[in-house]
């Protein structure tokens, strides 16, 4: 087995320690910045969701905002994004390279993205939902608890799929200015090394990520479509 | 001492502002009263208003103009808390059913008290006797997916009455239903209206639906009522015109004018139409103006039926005879106070 794969990938086996390495700095960055732009996406969709002009707390100055906020982030590509917001990130970070540097940055650049997935899963509830939760009696945040959210499970764990893999997309990006992960590797040794089959093992391993990403999430979703 | 009076609408009126220059006037000096224990109907076309006057009374729409009373609340004036806490008492059906599609059937039912202080035992035996109640006991733990129209319908009467509500607001709620799961859910209706003493307001299109359960009625016209009563009185005597059209739905003494050219009328045959107008006793008038006036009286089309224990309705029939017994028997008739008899001429009853 070990001879095959040093045939196979003759350059990845003489730096294993460094490919193994990579593959967890993309994991932690997947799952950091995941966690926590997941958590501040949930928030801000619900916002943006419950504000918007006829929402159970509608608020025009706070939907104003966020939804100018969201638009101005999303419009900026994320490879400058992480060039701009390099002082930022120094200051919250304490440094702007290495898996540290690359968590705010990431969140930066999934959570507008992930926010409107959000509010697009939250939006599916039918509106004849809100209104019964209403007449039932249920306070604004009972409905956004037991009506928006709970009958958006499915809907929410499908969107956080697809930012998910749009999330790997973006650690390998960051790696190219320093963050390490899969998409240094590949860049370091693949690329300007011209060792192609380095290259060729990082798109194995993030396809291997992606898929199990994908395979949770429609079994999350599945489960909880009744 | 209780006033018997539940709901009322004072002069209300509602504007929907459709953008910055126009608006929409939807109710316009809606005046009604809802006595507790009754069941009330509000019949009209779709786009009359109905659904905006009904959502009225737990305040999810709030009047533009005028007062809308919950026994001596003014609903309008409520703030937020207060208003959820009387939604406890008002509960809603609708066209649509609006269960949640990933609770349990049991969950649903249980949803209007789930922040409430009572127990999850509590909780479940209430939500248990409510299935009891609408008879789906043994659908607890599946999902409404799993069910149909008549059942989703049941269940969400199921939850509007974990509250133990005084009213229960039905806003088109058997629309979406066949004609037999209609007849099922009107009959539980009825069924909870006189065991539970709730009181029911009952929005519909369907004059059947009026006919069939409801004790006082109120017709919508473009946001305006423009007859309301006992649904008896409004049955016999119509006034407006759009009252006359919904009844004419449910009545089979319409005959088309080409079944009427179909009837060869020869000399000495005259063609009447006769109607209960009040519910004094019915009298055999066929087999009386028959033996008293000698004369042979064919019916026609026949749709006589009880409404609340009155008669209603009537028949179409060719009376044959000598034009003197015509006329005595169309002056027998006209005599009757009960009746009103309509004659054919012209091709039309006048
Ligand atoms: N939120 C709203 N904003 C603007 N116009 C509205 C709003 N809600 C209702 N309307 C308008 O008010 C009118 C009456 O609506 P409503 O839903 O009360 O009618 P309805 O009698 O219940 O009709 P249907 O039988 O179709 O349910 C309609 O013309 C509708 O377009
Ligand atoms: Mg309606």
């Amino acid at each position: 087995m070990d001879a095959f794969f040093s045939k196979l990938f003759p350059n990845v086996a003489s730096n294993l320690d460094v490919f193994n390495a990579a593959i967890i700095q993309t994991l932690q960055m997947v799952v950091i910045s995941g966690i926590i732009s997941f958590l501040l996406s949930l928030t801000f969709g619900i916002l943006i969701v419950v504000t918007k002009g006829g929402g159970i707390l509608a608020n025009k100055i706070v939907w104003n905002v966020l939804d100018k906020i969201i638009n101005l982030f999303r419009s900026i590509p994320f490879i400058i994004l992480i060039a701009a917001l390099i002082p930022v990130t120094r200051i919250i970070s304490g440094t702007a390279i290495g898996v540290k540097g690359t968590i705010f940055p990431l969140i930066i650049g999934i959570t507008p993205f992930f926010t409107r997935q959000i509010e697009s899963a939250l939006n599916e509830t039918d509106d004849g939902l809100i209104e019964t939760g209403e007449v039932i009696g249920l306070t604004p945040w009972q409905l956004v608890w037991s009506v928006y959210l709970h009958e958006s499970i499915s809907s929410i764990s499908r969107v956080t799929t697809i930012t998910l893999v749009s999330l790997i997309g973006l650690t390998a990006i960051v790696g190219v200015v320093g963050g390490g992960g899969l998409g240094d590797f590949a860049i370091q040794y693949g690329y300007q090394q011209n060792q192609f089959d380095a290259t060729i093992a990082c798109i194995i391993v993030l396809l291997i990520l992606v898929s199990i990403v994908q395979i949770i999430g429609t079994f999350i979703s599945k489960k909880a479509t009744h | 001492m209780a006033s018997p009076e539940l709901v009322k609408f004072q002069h209300v009126s509602k504007v929907f502002k459709t953008n910055k220059k126009k608006s929409h006037e939807v109710l316009k000096d809606v005046n009604l009263t809802i006595q507790k224990g009754k069941i009330f109907g509000i019949i009209g076309y779709s786009g009359a208003g109905k659904s905006t006057l009904i959502r009225c009374i737990n305040g999810i729409e709030k009047a533009t103009q005028g007062k809308v009373f919950f026994e001596d609340k003014e609903v309008n004036k409520l703030s937020k808390k207060a208003l959820r806490q009387i939604r406890g008492q008002i509960g809603m059906i609708f066209q649509q059913f609006n269960l949640m599609p990933a609770r349990t059937i049991a969950e649903n039912v249980a949803l209007p008290i789930k922040y409430s202080s009572l127990g999850k035992e509590k909780i479940r035996e209430k939500v248990m006797e409510m299935l009891e109640l609408v008879g789906l006991p043994e659908k607890a733990d599946t999902y409404p997916s799993s069910l149909s129209g008549g059942q989703k319908q049941r269940v969400a009467i199921a939850r509007a009455l974990i509250n133990n509500p005084k009213i229960l607001l039905c806003d088109e709620a058997t629309s979406a239903l066949d004609p037999q799961t209609t007849q099922s859910i009107l009959k539980l209706l009825k069924k909870l209206n006189e065991r539970l003493g709730i009181t029911l307001v009952l929005v519909t299109h369907e004059m059947q639906v009026v006919e069939d359960i409801c004790d006082e009625i109120a017709v919508l016209n473009k946001g305006k009522i423009v007859e309301q009563g006992d649904v008896y009185s409004i049955f016999v005597n119509p006034q407006d015109q759009l009252t006359k059209r919904f009844i004419n739905t449910t009545s089979k003494l319409n005959v088309s004018s080409s079944l009427l050219k179909t009837i060869n009328l020869v000399r000495n045959q005259q063609l009447i139409k006769i109607t209960y107008i009040s519910d004094e006793a019915v009298v055999p008038l066929i087999s009386i103006i028959s033996i008293k006036f000698k004369i042979k009286a064919n019916i026609i089309v026949g749709d006589i039926k009880m409404l609340r224990g009155k008669p209603l309705g009537g028949l179409v029939i060719v009376l044959d005879g000598e034009a003197e017994q015509i006329a005595d028997t169309l002056k027998y008739l006209r005599g009757q106070k009960n009746v009103q008899v309509e004659v054919y001429q012209d091709g039309r009853f006048l």
